[in-house]
């Protein structure tokens, strides 16, 4: 590890489209966020807090400024350094699952294992007792529910052990009752000290189970706070 | 313009290359229609235009007696008779001498039947007694000129005579010297047209042998030409549908025939499923919009007309351009052709049936692609579209892992492709039938040009093994052959039999040559279990059997019309050789055959040159034009015929089939590309969320395009297998419809064509996976994962 901040900002802008018709999605984003911490991106629609995510996960490249990931630097980076960032230093967990239909819970999170140094079934097998699947790693998405196949993407991001797990609105189609499950996994999954997660919603309840949350308006950060006694996600009703 | 049909124009823009591999393979299919039936019809207008202005004999009878044409014109149908002589004796042309063809004609007016179109020059006038008219093919050979001189041989004597003027005639637009000899080479043959009196005084006793008949316009053909065989009797009766040029015309003229059939209902089958896969999915990306709008108030049959309106308008489109570059083509072709055979009367003409029919084949593809989709898009309820899923297909283990249970351990992303291919079955299908198309259309055409390589090879490396023909002006013996086989460069020399006859069984006649050969002969191959010629017997051509209904062990009776007698013998076997139907016999067997014939001919009279030539095999090492220039000097030689020139001047032919068939790969491979290019295009569109959470997990893009490009290549290996059966079975059927007494077509297939259009597939599928790797490499990762679908 050559950085103690798992993610580092600074001045980070993102700007969609030219002229006329540009948007300034991230405006000068300054963030420091050190390993093993559970931090909310909060806002609402529009905020930026997508595209904030997107940058961290090099699934987008900046404008301007720089991004530091787990030690790497994202701005800069050609497809091929981008694709290995996302291989070895993050997990993404996406609001409709994504799953690949015709491959059961189990081979969809072998196909990244696979792709990663390790035994891929003895590290898939641990990781869906991790969340709660082991029963189920046979069956195909459309056998499962839509809180079971949140587990299973969320098995995926984990498989590869990454010290970045990124959530975009991972309760977002979940009922309540699933939506806090799901949220108790994520938390459990920073137990690893040098994990961090980071998940994004609009939704406020969630933010009180948070270690650490940033409140993203019109592309910049308009606050941020550090929770004394995170709210245990089987608490939390909204 | 109304919202809707301004959606519909967007929706075109924005699947260009899907909607436009749509309406190629629709354009295709209708053109190739338009193009050979167009070509099909003007082709047979021609022929049948060239043969009523010219008046082609309906039925044409050799050495039947003087008395046969009164008979002949009393039957029903009969509109008028003629007779006239014909003699094949050798003409010289300067230092050329080959076996020509006489033909009388009357003078100073043309006849009823079998007239002349007279090209350049006059016809024949009493005033020019010396005077000949001379086939146009002739002409061509020999670079005659209307006032050039052309020689005949009677006895040893040659005869001068003048071209007066040059012809087309309706028995030569192909000039074929018989049935059996469907290809003579270039400056063989050629047939001379004098009148009788010219006749006389260069062939002196020549009596007229032919009687040709015309039928009424409304005859009964068939029943008049059995009653002119019956009155004919045992001798040589050959139809206008066997006259030989027409004959072989006719093959051609059969072949587009069924190539504007068979071929565009390929092309349109695959223009219907990858217009069915495309508005497939268009309907179901689309429905949300579907959703909105029938909860907007719009009817379900709105909805339905509208996406109906997708394949008319491609359909129609096809149609119309199809029909246009068809129409042209087929003028094209038919003006190629005829010119290329110097057809008098090239009938080109536009009939409806070809754009109306062109039209509606290609709207109804369009329509019927787009019925399923359509109503789809009727049966959808508003709250069910709402909702938006797109169908991606269940989960489930594959065949394969199923039957070979141990596959399961093979990495996932192999398990992925094979559950790929079972993952939408529609789909899959229809790349596996679209490669099966394809190869059927790419083997109907390379299987013809193997079938022709492999029967030419045959014919002349198995069947006929002479090298060279030598005729000579005196009677043949064993002088001449030891002559022949003392030439330097000979390796040996055989006397040859060959006398016109007609093979009698019953009511059954087939007019044909008997060829005799000396006991062991080096100069032919027989196919037979023995590889040699029976003691007794005839052995024949295969297709004589269904001719005139034999089997071996059958008597059939053997007119020689020309030695004015017959026998009897007995049918020893037959032999499935490509070229004509012959019958063979050993010479010592003919020899006593025509010594016990009624009335009995004496070996002597075999002798003659015109029925006895001299066969020889060269030394292979040897120079082989320069044998044939020692042969011509033998003492008696009168001409010396290359019998491998026609080996050569049919692979000189080849070179044409080959561009027939890069064409018809081409439009194969282009056929199989749209569809599978469509239905990669719409499995990328649908899988477009799988691919980028792939990788936003850092799968890299090549080895989303390694998984792209094997489930298509795994699909269409399994299309290769059945594509390579069907395309076997319609190409044998393609060939031996062809298949008749002059050539037997059946299909011969090297095993390499077979790999070969195998592996094009592949090279086709994986050119059709580029577009779709490319869009999965452009793929904004970060807003597919997020909208689920693209």
């Amino acid at each position: 590890m050559t950085s103690p901040l798992a993610i580092k900002a600074t001045n980070l802008t993102k700007v969609y489209g030219e002229g006329d018709t540009a948007v300034r999605a991230l405006h000068n984003v300054d963030l420091e966020i050190p390993y093993g911490e559970f931090v909310v991106i909060l806002g609402p629609s529009g905020s930026g807090k997508t595209t904030l995510l997107n940058q961290i996960g090099a699934l987008e490249e900046p404008t301007s400024g720089s991004i530091i990931a787990d030690g790497v630097e994202l701005a800069g980076l050609d497809e091929a350094g981008r694709t290995d960032h996302r291989l070895n230093a993050v997990g993404f967990v996406f609001q409709f699952y994504n799953l690949v239909p015709t491959l059961t819970a189990e081979e969809n999170v072998t196909l990244i294992a696979e792709l990663t140094d390790g035994d891929p079934e003895q590290r898939t097998a641990k990781v869906l007792e991790e969340v709660g699947l082991s029963g189920r790693g046979s069956h195909f998405p459309g056998q499962l529910s839509g809180g079971e196949q949140q587990r299973v993407s969320i098995a995926r991001g984990l498989v590869k052990n990454p010290p970045l797990m990124l959530c975009d609105e991972p309760t977002g189609s979940l009922d309540t009752d699933m939506g806090s499950q799901i949220l108790k996994l994520l938390k459990d999954v920073t137990a690893d000290s040098h994990r961090s997660v980071l998940t994004v919603t609009h939704n406020s309840v969630i933010a009180k189970m948070a270690d650490r949350v940033i409140e993203l308006r019109d592309g910049e950060i308009v606050g941020e706070r550090v929770n004394p006694s995170p709210a245990d996600p089987a608490d939390l009703t909204w | 313009m109304s919202a809707l049909k301004t959606k519909r124009k967007r929706d075109f823009v924005q699947q260009r290359w899907q909607f436009l591999a749509v309406l190629v393979t629709i354009t295709l299919g209708v053109m190739m229609f338009a193009a050979s039936y167009d070509a099909y019809r003007n082709l047979e207008a021609s022929y049948t235009g060239t043969y009523d202005r010219l008046a082609l004999a309906d039925v044409t009878i050799t050495g039947a007696e003087p008395g046969v044409a009164d008979t002949i014109a009393t039957i029903d149908g009969v509109s008028s008779v003629e007779r006239r002589t014909q003699v094949d004796p050798p003409l010289r042309v300067g230092d050329d001498v080959f076996i020509g063809r006489v033909v009388t004609m009357p003078v100073d007016q043309q006849p009823a039947i079998n007239r002349l179109d007279i090209v350049d020059g006059s016809y024949l006038t009493s005033s020019r007694p010396d005077g000949v008219v001379i086939e146009t093919h002739m002409a061509e050979s020999f670079d005659l000129s209307v006032g050039d001189p052309v020689e005949i041989l009677v006895g040893t004597e040659w005869n001068p005579v003048e071209v007066v003027g040059i012809a087309v005639s309706p028995e030569y637009l192909w000039p074929a010297r018989s049935r059996q000899d469907v290809f003579p080479l270039p400056g063989t043959f050629g047939v001379v047209y004098l009148a009788e009196e010219t006749l006389q005084v260069v062939a002196p006793g020549t009596v007229p042998n032919q009687i040709m008949a015309l039928y009424e316009p409304d005859a009964d053909t068939t029943a008049t030409d059995d009653a002119v065989r019956l009155a004919a009797g045992n001798v040589e009766v050959v139809t206008a549908a066997d006259q030989p040029s027409n004959a072989a015309l006719s093959l051609d003229v059969k072949g587009f025939q069924q190539m504007s059939v068979a071929f565009p209902l390929l092309f349109l089958l695959a223009a219907g499923m990858a217009a069915f896969i495309l508005l497939t999915r268009l309907v179901y990306s689309q429905l949300g919009q579907i959703g909105t709008l029938r909860a907007s108030g719009m009817s379900r049959r709105a909805l339905a007309k509208h996406y109906l309106s997708y394949g008319l308008i491609l359909g129609t489109a096809g149609a119309v351009i199809g029909v246009i570059l068809g129409v042209a083509a087929g003028w094209a072709m038919t003006g190629l052709y005829t010119d290329e055979l110097g057809i008098p009367d090239t009938i080109r003409s536009v009939r409806w049936v070809t754009p109306v029919a062109g039209l509606l084949f290609g709207v109804a593809t369009g329509a019927v692609a787009a019925l399923a989709p359509a109503g789809a898009s009727f049966r959808i309820s508003p709250a069910e579209a709402m909702r938006g899923d797109v169908p991606t297909g269940g989960g489930r283990v594959s065949l394969l892992e199923r039957a070979i249970p141990p596959t399961r351990g093979l990495p996932t992303r192999w398990l992925m492709i094979f559950r790929g291919v079972g993952r939408n079955w529609r789909r899959s299908l229809s790349t596996v039938i679209g490669v099966v198309l394809a190869l059927t259309l790419i083997l109907a055409s390379w299987g013809m040009i193997d079938t022709v390589a492999i029967l030419v090879d045959r014919q002349f490396n198995e069947v006929d093994l002479v090298d060279a023909t030598s005729v000579f002006e005196e009677p043949v013996d064993d002088s001449q052959v030891e002559a022949v086989a003392a030439v330097s460069g000979v390796a040996a020399a055989e006397p040859v039999v060959t006398l016109p006859v007609s093979a009698i069984r019953g009511d059954g006649s087939y007019a044909t040559q008997l060829q005799a050969f000396v006991e062991g002969t080096q100069m032919h191959g027989f196919r037979t279990d023995t590889e040699t010629l029976p003691v007794d017997g005839v052995v024949a051509g295969i297709a004589l059997g269904d001719e005139i209904g034999v089997e071996v062990g059958d008597r059939i009776t053997v007119s020689l019309t020309s030695l004015d007698t017959t026998f009897e013998t007995t049918i020893a076997g037959f032999v499935d050789e490509p070229m004509g139907t012959v019958l063979y016999m050993e010479r010592e067997a003919l020899i006593g055959a025509l010594a016990a014939a009624d009335p009995a001919v004496d070996e002597q009279t075999l002798a003659d040159p015109s029925i006895t030539t001299v066969a020889s095999r060269f030394d292979p090492a040897g120079d082989h034009q320069g044998t044939i220039d020692r042969i011509k000097q033998v003492d008696g030689v009168v001409s010396v015929v290359d019998n491998r020139a026609l080996a050569a001047l049919f692979n000189d032919f080849m070179g044409f089939f080959y561009v027939f068939v890069g064409a018809m790969l081409l439009f194969g491979g282009a056929m199989a590309f749209a569809l599978i290019f469509n239905t990669i295009s719409v499995n990328v569109a649908e899988r477009s969320a799988e691919y980028a959470t792939m990788r936003a997990n850092g799968v890299s893009s090549r080895s989303i395009g390694a998984l792209i490009t094997g489930e298509n290549v795994l699909l269409t290996a399994i299309g290769i297998v059945p594509g390579l059966i069907v395309g076997y079975i319609v190409s044998s059927w393609f060939m031996h419809s062809y298949t008749s007494d002059i050539f037997q077509f059946d299909l011969e297939m090297r095993p390499s064509t077979l790999v070969l259009a195998g592996l094009a597939m592949i090279v086709v599928a994986l050119l059709s996976v580029i577009p779709g790797i490319r869009t999965v490499n452009r793929l904004d990762i970060a807003s597919v994962v997020r909208e689920r679908a693209v």
